[in-house]
């Protein structure tokens, strides 16, 4: 049974991978890019280590496994958990097992397994840099391997119980929430302000712990568990021995709790108990179509818990970064003073900042592919690929375009930029918010999909969001360079910064007869 | 009205429908039967534009719906054998989308919407999220979809399934009187009593090819839709 059920995971997990036709996809980007982000972490992590290999000549090697060993359960219980709440309690074919006669303690066993994996990941892209430092700084025994080995899936272990456990907690308080996506963005960004914050500070941090490393061991020693995962990979067998007992036996005592409860957990999201949503309108003003589809689109996005968080991030920090502005003005100031920066570089620099959270909050491009089974319902009405496209790229223009108007013109307040370059800087930014809209529903007309079973899979696992990323970094380097190759030529910097302009619009309005003849024939011939 | 012509389509290897001719004028209900898997639905979406066909023509009044979509889609309606609708919105805002892709005006839209979910016993549920929706409900929300800008032409894909008798019952009266006003319905159905009662014609599919068409009398001669349908299946076999 449980090899059965083993078998189906696997399936499951292979049919995810392939194209609606059951041909294979061709996993090559996908590829690249996870290998892009292991690179850029194992580097910040490489530093950080390096950072911390002091303690040990400090006679402190089990407080330095020990901060290794909490910033592997940190990060893969921050990388794990919604995934987890994800695959345990909102799997389609919950309730469809739980109506077979298989333990529920099975069924759990096989989906954990799956998560177990990428929860190892995460701890080894920590554990492996901090065991790589000290084997290069001090050499390593074979009793400090095994306890690596035995350590590292102690920790794995302890991290998906734990993920398991909050799981749990967060399925019951989302099930009680009107508006999940909500949630899901303030968890986003939460972590990426705890994440910059940490990454801003890194240095100090790092160099408080090396200093107050006698104080802090002092305290650490009290966490028991923490102390015997750091004398572990110390080499200590009795204590490799002992984390692995107590790794076995929270992750035994998990599964005994969850397996109890999770017939009623399934209950509760099949029920789908909670505040109800009511909109008791009969009838509603009369819009256009395009509105209408620009309305729809825009309920999809506040509602949709993986499209708001992976595209609504700029959204939040967009506002943000005036503000910040505003607080750290003299710093700035004192920077801007000190580099001698020119004005149009200034006007420049808030450009590239805005382009930035544009680009990552290209919500347009995973927009076509979200359509999914609801794709038949525009294409059976009256209204051309034209009139759809246009509504979708509406949607995410009046939603950034203000925004980021105010944010520049804020900026640029802020910075003492004159006003013909604040209106310049204002007008490329909201032209750029323009350029990537249409950019990523071109990109995913080229390359929809819409045969996910999960939403996170166009959002977060697309060719055309990646590319209409990137890609938008591309350009606005393009942009950037523009400026820079027409400056060369002495025509002075406000005409260049103009020039610049009117190259995004040129680009900008290119693209958007791309998207409207192109690209609304396409729609018109995409089959669900 | 609807007129289906040498219709093919490919998928891949297989031929999922060979060489279908049909006509259905106005007035009439037809409806289209087969066996799972048989073509009914990839007719069904080659009508309404969903598919595009890999040989032949399928006009609404005359029009090509692969040359003019719009034009056919104006006045035609699709409910699907499984009402995928937009989870997200509830059940008004979804009826209220359609109505603005249809241009139905605020006050007609509002009386239909009325009218059609006082039939069908689907007022208390409109006003929430159609995830919250049974299957039964969502067909209903479908159904009103479909009717709100009173098309000529509706397409159906086993447009009974989930529904309760009641609701059921309320379907045929309106796809009755909707024929009765000089409309026309083309539907699939596995319930062969219904088709029996309710259509003046009907088109039997096997295996993509259409091997019995005419009025219900013809077709069915002096036995039952059910027997001559089994008899038809076995002969070609």
């Amino acid at each position: 049974m449980l090899r059965s059920l083993w078998k189906l995971q696997w399936k499951q997990f292979a049919a995810r991978m392939k194209k609606g036709n059951g041909k294979k996809t061709s996993g090559g980007w996908l590829v690249f890019l996870m290998l892009f982000i292991v690179v850029c972490m194992e580097i910040l992590m490489f530093v950080v280590f390096a950072a911390l290999v002091p303690l040990c000549e400090m006679g402190l090697t089990w407080l330095y496994f020990a901060m290794a060993g909490t910033m592997a359960l940190a990060l893969s219980m921050l990388g794990s958990v919604f995934m987890t709440q994800a695959q345990l309690y909102d799997a389609k074919d919950n309730e469809r097992l739980l109506s077979m006669p298989i333990p529920p303690k099975y069924i759990l066993l096989t989906r954990i397994a799956m998560l177990f994996t990428t929860t190892a990941g995460y701890t080894l892209a920590v554990l492996l840099p901090a065991f790589g430092i000290y084997a290069f700084s001090y050499g390593a025994s074979a009793t400090m391997m095994i306890g690596w080995l035995f350590t590292f899936v102690a920790l794995s272990l302890i991290s998906q119980s734990v993920c398991c456990a909050l799981g749990w907690v967060l399925h019951k308080l989302l099930s009680r929430l009107r508006n999940k996506a909500v949630v899901s963005l303030l968890y986003m960004v939460i972590f990426m302000a705890v994440y910059w914050y940490f990454y801003a500070n890194v240095n100090s941090f790092l160099s408080g712990i090396v200093m107050q490393g006698t104080q802090i061991a002092g305290a650490m020693k009290y966490v028991w568990p923490l102390y015997a995962i750091g004398m572990a990979c110390g080499g200590s067998l009795l204590h490799t021995l002992l984390v692995t007992v107590l790794s076995a036996a929270i992750a035994l005592f998990t599964l005994w709790r969850l397996s109890a409860s999770f017939i009623s957990s399934v209950r509760t999201s099949g029920a789908k108990a909670g505040a109800k949503h009511k909109s008791g309108k009969a009838s509603a003003k009369q819009r256009t179509p395009v509105l209408s589809v620009a309305h729809k689109e825009q309920r999809k996005f506040f509602t949709s818990p993986a499209y708001l968080m992976n595209f609504g991030f700029g959204l939040v920090v967009i506002p943000v970064l005036p503000i910040a502005a505003a607080i750290f003005r003299g710093k700035l100031m004192q920077m801007i003073s000190l580099m001698g920066v020119r004005p149009e570089w200034i006007a420049l620099g808030i450009f590239g900042v805005m382009a930035f959270c544009i680009a990552t909050s290209c919500a347009t491009a995973p927009s076509v592919s979200l359509e999914g089974k609801n794709l038949w319902v525009l294409r059976t009405m009256p209204i051309s690929g034209k009139t759809v496209l246009l509504g979708k790229l509406l949607m995410v223009c009046r939603l950034q375009m203000p925004l980021v108007a105010v944010s520049v013109l804020a900026l640029c307040l802020i910075a003492g930029c004159g006003i013909g370059l604040t209106v310049l800087t204002v007008c490329v930014c909201v032209l750029f918010c323009w350029f990537v809209g249409t950019l990523g529903l071109v990109m995913n007309l080229l390359a929809p999909r819409f045969d996910w079973q999960s939403e996170n899979q166009p959002c977060k696992q697309s060719l055309s969001v990646c590319v209409t990323m990137f890609g938008a970094y591309f350009f606005a380097a393009v942009i950037v360079g523009v400026f820079f190759a027409v400056s060369a030529l002495h025509i002075p910097g406000i005409a260049a910064y103009a020039v610049t302009t009117a190259f995004l619009l040129l680009l900008s309005a290119l693209m958007h007869l791309l998207l409207v003849c192109w690209g609304a024939k396409k729609f018109e011939r995409l089959e669900a | 009205m609807l007129n289906i012509q040498n219709y093919t389509k490919r998928f891949g290897d297989k031929i999922a429908v060979d060489d279908l001719s049909l006509h259905i004028a106005a007035g009439e209900i037809c409806a289209f039967i087969g066996h799972n898997g048989a073509g009914k639905t990839t007719t069904l979406k080659a009508c309404c534009g969903l598919l595009k066909p890999d040989g032949g023509t399928i006009t609404v009044n005359g029009i090509d719906i692969q040359k003019d979509p719009i034009a056919c889609k104006k006045i035609m309606a699709y409910i699907p054998d499984n009402p995928d609708l937009y989870e997200f919105l509830t059940g008004y805002e979804y009826l209220n989308f359609v109505a603005d892709m249809y241009g139905v005006s605020e006050a007609d839209r509002k009386a239909r919407m009325e009218a059609l979910a006082e039939r069908l016993d689907i007022k208390n549920a409109l006003p929430n999220l159609i995830s919250e929706c049974s299957h039964g409900m969502k067909q209903k929300i479908a159904v009103i979809g479909a009717l709100i800008h009173e098309p000529k032409l509706i397409l159906m894909d086993e447009p009974f399934v989930g529904l309760d008798p009641i609701a059921a019952h309320e379907l045929k009266e309106i796809m009755a009187e909707h024929c009765r006003n000089g409309g026309a319905i083309f539907f699939s159905t596995h319930v062969l009593e219904v088709a029996e009662k309710l259509c003046d014609n009907v088109a039997i599919i096997k295996n993509g090819k259409l091997i019995a068409h005419g009025t219900m009398d013809s077709v069915r001669g002096d036995g039952s839709l059910e027997r001559v349908f089994l008899e038809l299946e076995d002969h070609k076999d």
